[in-house]
Formats: structure tokens, sequence, C-alpha cells
């Protein structure tokens, strides 16, 4: 049986290119039994977060196979930063995910910085472990909201995304005058020092949060009907998130404790006191959402401890206006919202990078998507989407 | 997390794999890593997934360079060992026409993907893959963009301005890189 979706023969276009050179898919995803059926979720819906394909095969209710389809956002980062000089590309950094991208830049700078071996000051590493972690609350407040409303609760976003967040988002934009992509984080250290008493209306925020962080376990993490979507729901094994190559809060919720700050302490992360956040050990959604949860409280912790401990000083090391990186080959990475944010950069002694990789953690988490739902109904297909928290920009780059 | 002592030693005690020698005049950081010949490859990685003074299960990822004037493409795999909390950096050569290079997407099927992607980008072929097909860009698209002779051909997208495109002469040929 032909199925509508994949058309046999794929119309032909004026000019003689075809739509497709082949079956789109792998596997017998397009042999459909009698009593089965393909569904096509996205490239366009609510619940995929962006511009994600997933095709799914089911036997009444049941999934029995899936593949995600990916590719929609590509816009050849990696391709463009080679014609681009090192400064321009911290810009492109940005735009990969986009809901954290001070990291983004950081991961960047990271590897230039290693290249030219740079010392970074001490107020600007501060200054970087502030927004960074600022920027990591942020990026799981969202998750937080979308993954409500994933589920059928809107109220949680409206406190997490439209009251929070936005209060990050204006301490962001109070220092370095942009709201989402900040290019902040530079080659050498920061762009500029915070303004005048920025440290203080930050402290003021954490204050704020320490309240509103019991809203949001009652919203949420306690709700009944919450944890009945959640638990059970998606499991992953420790071994098989490690074999995917899992990272961050994924593989946390799974069990093994790797992080990147406290195994490979990077700028000055080894002068602060705070715990892994972990998960109780299933690797289903609900694990997912609690080391999330944890997190924003983790990272405050860490916010704070900066604030206090924050010297004077300058906040550019010594960086020549225009570089050239010597030849060489660097890998770095840190721990983003969503995992290992690693770059891998090629010089050949000129202004522009030979090779730039990203690896991406949203792009290898999303891997496991087809494996992980299969089994389940068409509901939890929204909920496994949503607990992996990818950002299709970082994904598709 | 990448050292050059574990580096050393893996090359010591794993047979077929070599350290990678120095460069005059280039920085590597992390500067321990091995290199590999590329028909043992798929033994090789499952010896440093299963052996149990390593263990490295946790593809971190792969990526291909394409040095032209080498005339190869450079395979890097980075590696990582949630249990010892350590990483490696795995290299292996293959040359720039007809690249061919066996999967390893069935030792840590995290690497499915990232294959996937360096077929897309620089077009080269994992065999018994099972489903090398292109991810980023589209079926049918022509050449493989991250090759440095790629060349970018004028489509409905360009504004017209593009048609100068840096890297080629002229005549529209490549010009090769000093």
């Amino acid at each position: 049986m032909t199925s509508p979706i994949f058309p046999s023969n794929p119309p032909k276009i004026d000019g003689g290119a075809s739509l497709s050179t082949g079956p789109v898919f792998e596997t017998k995803i397009e042999q459909v039994e009698e009593h089965e059926m393909l569904l096509n979720l996205g490239p366009q819906h609510p619940s995929t977060h962006g511009v994600l394909r997933v095709v799914l095969k089911l036997d009444g209710e049941i999934i029995t196979d899936a593949v995600p389809d990916v590719g929609y956002l590509h816009r050849g980062v990696e391709k463009l930063s080679e014609h681009r000089t090192y400064p321009m590309n911290i810009v492109l950094s940005d735009r990969n995910d986009y809901l954290g991208a001070m990291t983004n830049n950081w991961a960047f700078c990271l590897a230039v910085e290693k290249l030219l071996k740079v010392e970074i000051p001490p107020r600007a590493e501060y200054i970087r472990v502030i927004v960074g972690e600022l920027n990591r609350v942020a990026s799981h407040m969202v998750f937080y909201g979308t993954y409500g409303i994933d589920l059928g609760a809107f109220t949680p976003f409206l406190h997490s995304f439209g009251r929070d967040r936005e209060e990050i988002l204006d301490l962001f934009e109070e220092i370095s005058g942009a709201r989402i992509t900040y290019n902040y984080i530079r080659v050498g250290g920061i762009m500029l020092d915070a303004p005048d008493g920025w440290i203080g209306r930050v402290q003021a925020f954490l204050e704020r949060m320490k309240p509103r962080l019991v809203e949001y376990d009652k919203l949420l993490t306690f709700n009944p009907i919450f944890k009945d979507r959640n638990i059970g729901i998606g499991k992953l094994s420790a071994e098989k998130a490690v074999a995917y190559g899992f990272t961050g809060p994924n593989l946390r919720a799974s069990g093994p404790t790797c992080d990147l700050r406290k195994d490979h302490p990077y700028s000055v992360y080894k002068d602060f006191q705070y715990d892994v956040a972990l998960g109780i050990g299933g690797g289903d959604c609900y694990d997912r959402f609690l080391v999330r949860r944890q997190e924003i409280s983790e990272s405050l912790k860490i916010v704070e401890q900066a604030c206090k401990k924050i010297p004077e000083g300058p906040v550019m090391g010594k960086v020549a206006k225009v570089y050239r990186p010597p030849a060489g080959e660097v890998y770095a990475q840190v721990e983003a919202p969503r995992g290992w944010l690693g770059s891998y950069l090629v010089s050949d002694g000129t202004d522009t990078p030979y090779r730039y990789h990203i690896r991406a953690p949203s792009f290898i988490n999303l891997q496991a998507l087809g494996e992980m739902v299969k089994g389940w109904k068409v509901a939890d297909v929204v909920a496994i989407l949503g607990s992996l928290d990818f950002v299709l920009g970082e994904v598709d780059r | 997390m990448f050292s050059t002592d574990l580096a050393k030693d893996v090359a010591r005690k794993i047979p077929r794999l070599t350290t990678v020698p120095e460069k005059p005049n280039f920085i590597r950081d992390p500067d321990g890593q091995v290199m590999v010949l590329p028909g043992n490859l798929h033994e090789v990685c499952v010896n440093l997934r299963d052996n149990p003074q390593y263990l490295f299960d946790l593809p971190l990822q792969m990526t291909a360079v394409d040095y032209w004037k080498e005339n190869i493409f450079e395979l890097v795999y980075c590696l990582y060992s949630t249990k010892l909390r350590q990483g490696l950096v795995l290299k292996t050569q293959v040359p720039r026409s007809g690249p061919e290079i066996d999967s390893v997407s069935d030792v840590w099927p995290g690497m499915n993907w990232q294959e996937r992607e360096v077929y897309d980008l620089f077009g080269i072929t994992f065999k018994s893959h099972p489903y090398l097909k292109r991810i980023l860009m589209w079926e049918g698209f022509p050449g493989y963009p991250l090759r440095k002779d790629y060349v970018h051909l004028t489509d409905r997208y360009d504004s017209g301005l593009e048609i100068g495109t840096p890297g080629l002469d002229e005549k529209g040929i490549p010009i090769p890189p000093k």
C-alpha cells in the first residue's frame, strides 16, 4: 500500500529537478500494514518547539515506529563562519541556541582564547559566570513554561515565561543592550563592565525569586495531574542515554552525575558551592523535568555566591583589535543549558577560522527520540518531545 | 579532561594505535591525540569502548576537516568515559578522492546522525551505516558544502551581489588556498 505522505513517484518540478531522489525515510516506515497508519507531526506544530517533523507509525493509539526529520532551519553556520573573522563569528553563535545565547558566546570565545592564550581578568570571569547561570535559569524557565503548555497547563507559563524570565531579560538588556542575542562575551573578556548598581539589582532579583520557586513547585512539580502525565513515561536507561551521547540535564536525569562544571571546572566554577541536580533515577519525563527545576535553584545559588565574591578590576584581557590566532586546532566546551556545547576550531593563521564545528547538544540528544517514543501513546509523544528540551536553531545550525 | 599521558598510555596498550606526531608551529589543545588507520577504526573503537581500563562509553562528537593541500580528510572523534571521567581524541585520515570509512554507529548509536552530517556536508561514505542519507541539506542538493573546493551556484535566493563568490576567480574556477 502506498501512503499519501510518501508518493512513490515524486512530482517533477519545472526545470527538471525532482523533489526527491528516492524514498524519504529509513527502515520500513513507509510499509504500512492494514491495521497501521502514518501520522505526520510538524514541521509546523506548536508542540514541536520549532520546525521539526516527526513521522509516526501508529497501531491504534500506540506508536510502533517514529522517524524525526530535521534540517528545516539549516543556515550553514559552519560554512558561513569560514568567511567571517573571529569577532564576526561570535554574532553567529548567538543564533544557534537562541535561548542560551550567553553560553554560546562563551563556548566560541573559550576556543579562540585557547588559541590566543589570553589571560581573562577575574572580574570578567565572574560576570561570565553570573550571566551564564542567569541564562541557564532563563532557558529552564522557558522549558518550565512551555512544558506545562505541552501537557495542558497554561498558568505556569505566565509565571515563568511572562514574569520571571522577563526580569532576567531586563537585566541582560541593561548589561548588553540586547534581550535575546547578546554578543556580550567577547574574546579576552566581556564587552563592557556591568553598569552601576547592576550587581545589586541581580541580588534583589534573587531575593524575589525565592518565594516564587515555592510557587513553581505548587503549580507543576507536585501537581498530581502533571505527575500522572510524566512519571514512568519515556524512560531511557543510563546505558542507552550514554551510548546516544546524551549530556547535560537529559543525561543526569538517567543517572550519571556528569557535570562539566564539577568534573572539569572551567572559568572560576571551582570557587562555588552547589550540588549537581539529579533526578530520582528513573530517566523518565518527570526526572528530566525535576533536574531542570532543581538546576534553577542551583544556578541561583551560584549567582548569589558570585555576586558576593565578585572582585573589582578590568574586564578585558590583552587582545588586539584585529587578531590572527596562530595555526592550530582546539576543542573547548561549556556546560550549556542543554548539555555540553563544544567548539572544535581549526585555525590556519589567518583572521578567519579554517574549520569551525559546533558540538550541538540538542542535535545529539534528538537522535534518541525515535527510540524513546516507541510503545507510547500519541499524547505521550508531546511529553517526551518537550522533556528533551531541544532548540531547533541548534539542531539545524 | 583530555590528557597527554592518557593518550600515550592508550597508544601503547591498544594495538594499531599511534600518537599523533607533533607539528611545528601548530598548537594542539588537547595535545594528547591518537591516530588510527581507517581500516582498523571499527575494531579499535570497540576495544576503546569495552576495555575496562578506558570504557569510552559516550560519543562526545565526531566531525571532519578538509585539508585540501595535503589532499586528505581528517576525521576527528572525541570520546568520553562517564565512569572514569576522562576523554580521548581519536583521529583518522582518508583520501579526498572516493573517501570511505567504516561506520561506528553500531558501537555508539550517538554517532548515527553525526556521521550522516559528515556524509551530507563532506561527502564521506560510511560503510555499513544503517541509513546514510542527507540530514541537514535536502536530497538532491548539488555538491558537499563544507569541502574547500565547493562552488556556490547562483540560485534564486541570491540577490545578484553574491555572483563574485569568495574563493572563485573571474572564470568561476576555485582559487586554491594559499
